[in-house]
């Protein structure tokens, strides 16, 4: 670039001294040749101006005027001078970086471990709780509990049993389903899928339209033409193969022909109990196709403007009319109606213990901030000397705040980098140990919006960690520093600052290990559970002969028989039974009953489960016979009736007699009396977490049940033997799909599946706690070890002893610990509650807990402060000294 | 940056008088009566976004008149379609230049 005398002019023209001003604030790359462009234009036109002798006054004026805009020019420039300097940051942070490569290791490693859990949590609460549901609108959807206030029971169409309902004001539109697993037959090999029975209004509400056909009109939901179905996207391709021609094919399910007429497209998920359906057909009152597990829920789209809070007042004015109108309800049915919105139903009882471990990695986070912070702070009193070097050179507080500030978000967003592998890698690990049945659990993975989020927190981990030593070191006092000819020590960071960081991150810590205690004591709790049968060696699958195929009682018991005959006969096989819920993995079938001899007024509403089971069942299952007998294979139709009950159901229905020889009442058609045979032990039915019901067994051959779990007691792994027993029951019905093969142990781990989930999740997430802080305590104590280097040499020159200096270092770091202790004890006291819903037979406060931790705690923070104590112990005075 | 960037009016008039033959800040200044403050800043956002480019008057040039060397500016064919594009949008642009072009006083070259 041309070079120029341009001093000579300056005197007498103000413009160019304005424009060598206004040069100042133009980034220094472009200085020069901005300068010179405007001095050049200026004085072109100058001696323009000149020659033409019409350099007067105003003219002069003008040029100056003209200058003026100058600024303008050199504020436009101004982001690029900003860009410059941050690039320089940049480079000179890096560099920083690099010269302390264990420093930059340890803090992106740190800060690594924090992103990486948080974006991996994240990535799962954004699958599950945050992602809209994938209809038109969901935030409208809600679902309506206890809805039967708004049926119409009279009803013989499904129109006229919704239209309650659908005239709701607050609602738009509304409909009803019913759920459970049906045999899909055509040519190939049956199988068992999940089928949704839905009223007219389902699909136009969730205004999704089918990939292929079409959704039901409203004629098939009229009787006589309710045999259509549409299938999901899941189905089409793994029956179908994806075949475009699949609409007006027919299947049958449970024997009833249906025409497929749509495929819904392939983000349209349903889920139903965690599993997405596969089928759905029209729901038609009084029909009956579904033979298993059946839910019902009712939901509605509510009207544009109209607000949760609104629909519900609506819901208990119905409510309150319904009471009155239908009196014989009112003294047992006291359910209100309640709506909830349809995505917090899906998330389930997911929601608390995601939102949960979302805090606990939220104080990983925190904690790796916190070591970040302190292992910079350490760092930042090292390099004060070069700080004041650079704010004597005129350096302003801005630019030394900026280059903190870049240094450390430089770290994070190579520590995000990093955490962002650990979170790809912990979001498979997690996915592989999610609890079964999550809706939309498939979903989950590290997507743009993962991205986003890891970037988001990664920028905001660097500021908050970075601005403590950027607000404390950008104001060096010049002097004191420069003098002190390089010494480090006496120039030591706030201890205020470095001692509070240290015991908020002991807190954090305790409060994660005491919550995590807390979980890991109720699992053990759970596994401790005496479930009264025994689950080892016990295979399990679903039998379910369709109604069409086997209408009445005999067919139906001699088909279970069959099958239970010839699977006896198969080598390795001790027991089969047959049951028709299966414990801990179905629920319970409640139903009103009587005791013979009692008057009905003494007994009001008594209601007990009751479960068909076979001859063997009880021996399959080794639950074990109290008093009188087991079934045996001659309770069938021409027997007398027999029932067995349960240890609480004796206790509770026959506090003083003896049950056996009494007889029981059942309500079902006509009244049937059964006489009790045999007393067998409580069985824990629903789940290790939840209360036993008292329970009453009929024997199969006697009241066939519509569906039935197999249970063989195996003499050997009951896995080896699915195959032999899927070609025993292919024996007496080729058409019978073998569905839910499991073995007993595999039910009872996916029953508390969830809580080991949280459990392990937030152990995992207290260790690296528990990791963190002990090395951010190692680290600062090791800190104030080496600045006090020259301070314990000058005492044990004075005849310090080496448990003196000892007492000096790790006294300092016990009551760090112990103020840390106290202040986790007093978090974890306050948050445990948030814990309930999670825990089994352990108190929030669980005093053992508490203590146990806490002690674990110090225990181990104590290590980590005697170990950088015992190097000061090495220290030789007469180095020490020296050390300056 | 594609030729179909937008452009805002004042930039559009500027990348007019450019490619009109006023190549100097001050000449723009005068043939569009912009002030400084908004042809400047223009200029700069035209040559970030490749619709003119600028050089350095010859060395001898400015060592005869004293004066240090001047920088002019030139369009690009990107600036070219732009300008194009932009006669289209504006339509009374085209009649706020002389056009062709008719050197005004103070612009004339000294001999």
């Amino acid at each position: 670039m041309p070079t120029h005398d341009r001093k000579a002019g300056h005197l007498v023209r103000p413009y160019c001294w304005l424009i060598t001003a206004l040069s100042l604030i133009v980034p220094q790359r472009l200085r020069s040749g901005w300068r010179q462009e405007w001095e050049a234009e200026l004085r072109h036109r100058e001696a323009l101006l000149a020659d033409w002798e019409r350099l007067n006054w105003r003219t002069k004026l003008d040029l100056l005027r003209r200058s003026l805009g100058a600024f303008w020019d050199a504020f436009w420039l101004q982001p690029q001078r900003l860009e410059d300097e941050m690039f320089q940051d940049l480079r000179y942070g890096a560099r920083m970086l690099l010269t302390s490569p264990g420093f930059a290791v340890v803090t992106i490693l740190t800060l690594a471990l924090g992103i990486g859990a948080n974006t991996a949590i994240f990535s799962v609460i954004d699958a599950v709780l945050l992602r809209p549901l994938p209809f038109a609108e969901p935030e409208r959807l809600v679902q309506i509990q206890n809805a039967h206030w708004l049926f119409n029971f009279d009803a013989d169409s499904g129109d006229q049993f919704m239209s309650p309902i659908e005239n709701v004001e607050v609602f738009e539109q509304a409909a009803h389903y019913d759920t459970g697993r049906v045999n899909l037959t055509d040519e190939t090999s049956p199988e068992r899928i999940q089928l949704m029975r839905v009223t007219a209004g389902f699909f136009p509400m969730l205004g999704v339209p089918p990939l292929l056909g079409r959704t039901f009109s409203a004629d098939e939901h009229k009787a006589g033409n309710h045999r259509v179905v549409i299938i999901s996207h899941g189905l089409w391709q793994s029956r179908f193969g994806g075949d475009p021609q699949v609409l007006g094919k027919t299947v049958r399910m449970n024997g009833y022909q249906h025409t497929i007429i749509g495929v819904m497209p392939r983000d349209f998920q349903f889920y139903v109990l965690g599993n997405p359906a596969d089928a759905w057909t029209p729901l038609m009152p009084g029909v009956h196709l579904i033979t298993t597990e059946a839910g019902a829920e009712t939901f509605a789209r509510l009207k544009q403007g109209i607000s949760l809070t609104q629909a519900q007042a609506q819901m208990e004015t119905i409510y309150q009319r319904a009471r009155q109108q239908r009196p014989q309800f009112k003294d047992y049915d006291t359910h209100r109606i309640r709506l909830t919105p349809l995505s917090k139903t899906w998330a389930g009882n997911l929601r608390s213990p995601l939102l949960i471990l979302l805090a606990a990695v939220g104080s990983v986070l925190l904690i790796a901030c916190i070591n970040a912070a302190n292992l910079l702070l350490a760092r930042a009193a090292t390099r004060q000397k070069e700080v004041a070097i650079r704010a004597a050179l005129g350096a302003s507080r801005l630019r030394l705040v900026r280059q903190w500030l870049t240094e450390s978000s430089l770290l994070a967003l190579l520590g995000g980098a990093l955490g962002l592998l650990f979170a790809t890698w912990s979001v498979r690990v997690m996915i592989a140990i999610s609890p079964v049945r999550v809706p939309r659990v498939g979903d989950v993975d590290i997507d743009s919006r993962a991205l986003v989020f890891t970037l988001g927190i990664s920028t905001l981990t660097g500021l908050l960690f970075g601005l403590a030593p950027a607000l404390q070191f950008s104001k060096p006092a010049l002097n004191e520093t420069l003098k002190e000819g390089g010494r480090r020590g006496t120039a030591d960071f706030s201890p205020r600052l470095r001692n509070a960081l240290m015991v908020s991150e002991v807190a954090l810590a305790l409060v994660l290990l005491i919550n995590a205690g807390l979980l890991v004591k109720s699992f053990r709790h759970l596994l401790d559970v005496r479930l009264g049968f025994n689950p080892k060696n016990v295979l399990t699958l679903e039998l379910a002969p369709p109604a069409m195929k086997y209408p009445y009682y005999p067919e139906r018991a001699e088909f279970y028989q069959q099958i239970i005959e010839r699977i006896r006969a198969l080598p390795g096989v001790e027991h089969v039974g047959t049951i028709n819920d299966l414990p801990i993995a179905a629920g319970s079938l409640i139903t009103p009953i009587q005791i013979e001899g009692r008057p009905p007024e003494s007994q009001p509403h008594i209601t007990a489960a009751w479960r068909v089971a076979s001859a063997d069942y009880f021996r399959a299952m080794q639950i074990p016979l109290l008093s009188g007998r087991y079934f045996t294979e001659q309770d069938n139709v021409s027997a007398p009736r027999v029932a067995i009950i349960d240890h609480s159901f004796a206790r509770w229905a026959f506090p003083n007699e003896n049950p056996i020889g009494k007889r029981l009442i059942l309500n079902t058609g006509s009244p049937t009396a059964y006489e009790i045979v045999g007393i067998v032990g409580d069985v824990k039915h629903r789940g290790l977490d939840l209360q036993i019901d008292p329970a009453f067994y009929l024997p199969m051959r006697q009241r066939p049940s519509l569906y039935a779990r197999l249970v063989i007691r195996t003499t050997t792994d009951p896995a080896t033997l699915t195959s032999a027993v899927r070609k025993a029951i292919w024996e007496v019905d080729k058409d019978h799909p073998i569905y839910n093969v499991k073995t007993m142990e595999q039910h009872v781990a996916e029953s508390i599946s969830r809580r080991r989930f949280s459990m392990l999740m937030l152990s995992a997430f207290a260790l690296i706690a528990l990791l963190l802080s002990m090395v951010g305590i190692y680290g600062v104590m090791a800190f104030v070890v080496t600045q006090r280097t020259h301070e314990i040499g000058i005492r044990m020159a004075l005849g310090a002893r080496p448990r003196d200096v000892l007492k000096l270092v790790v006294g300092q770091g016990v009551k760090l610990i112990t103020a840390g202790v106290a202040l986790g004890l007093v978090g974890a006291l306050a948050l445990s509650r948030f814990l309930m819903s999670l825990l089994y037979e352990v108190s929030a406060t669980d005093p053992m807990t508490f203590a146990g931790v806490a002690l674990l705690l110090a225990v181990v923070a104590l290590v980590a402060c005697y170990l950088p104590a015992r190097r000061a112990l090495k220290v030789d005075p007469l180095v020490a000294l020296r050390h300056e | 940056m594609s030729p179909k960037a937008y452009l805002s009016y004042s930039a559009a008039v500027i990348l007019q008088a450019v490619e009109g033959g006023y190549r100097y800040g001050f000449d723009i200044m005068d043939i569009t009566g912009l002030p400084s403050g908004t042809v400047y800043p223009a200029l700069r956002r035209l040559e970030q976004a490749g619709l003119v480019v600028s050089r350095w008057e010859k060395q001898n040039i400015a060592q005869r008149d004293g004066r240090p060397p001047r920088k002019y500016y030139e369009i690009t064919p990107d600036g070219e379609e732009a300008l194009a594009e932009a006669v289209k949008r504006y339509r009374n642009l085209e009649r706020l230049l002389p056009h062709p072009v008719r050197k005004i006083k103070p612009t004339r070259e000294r001999g």
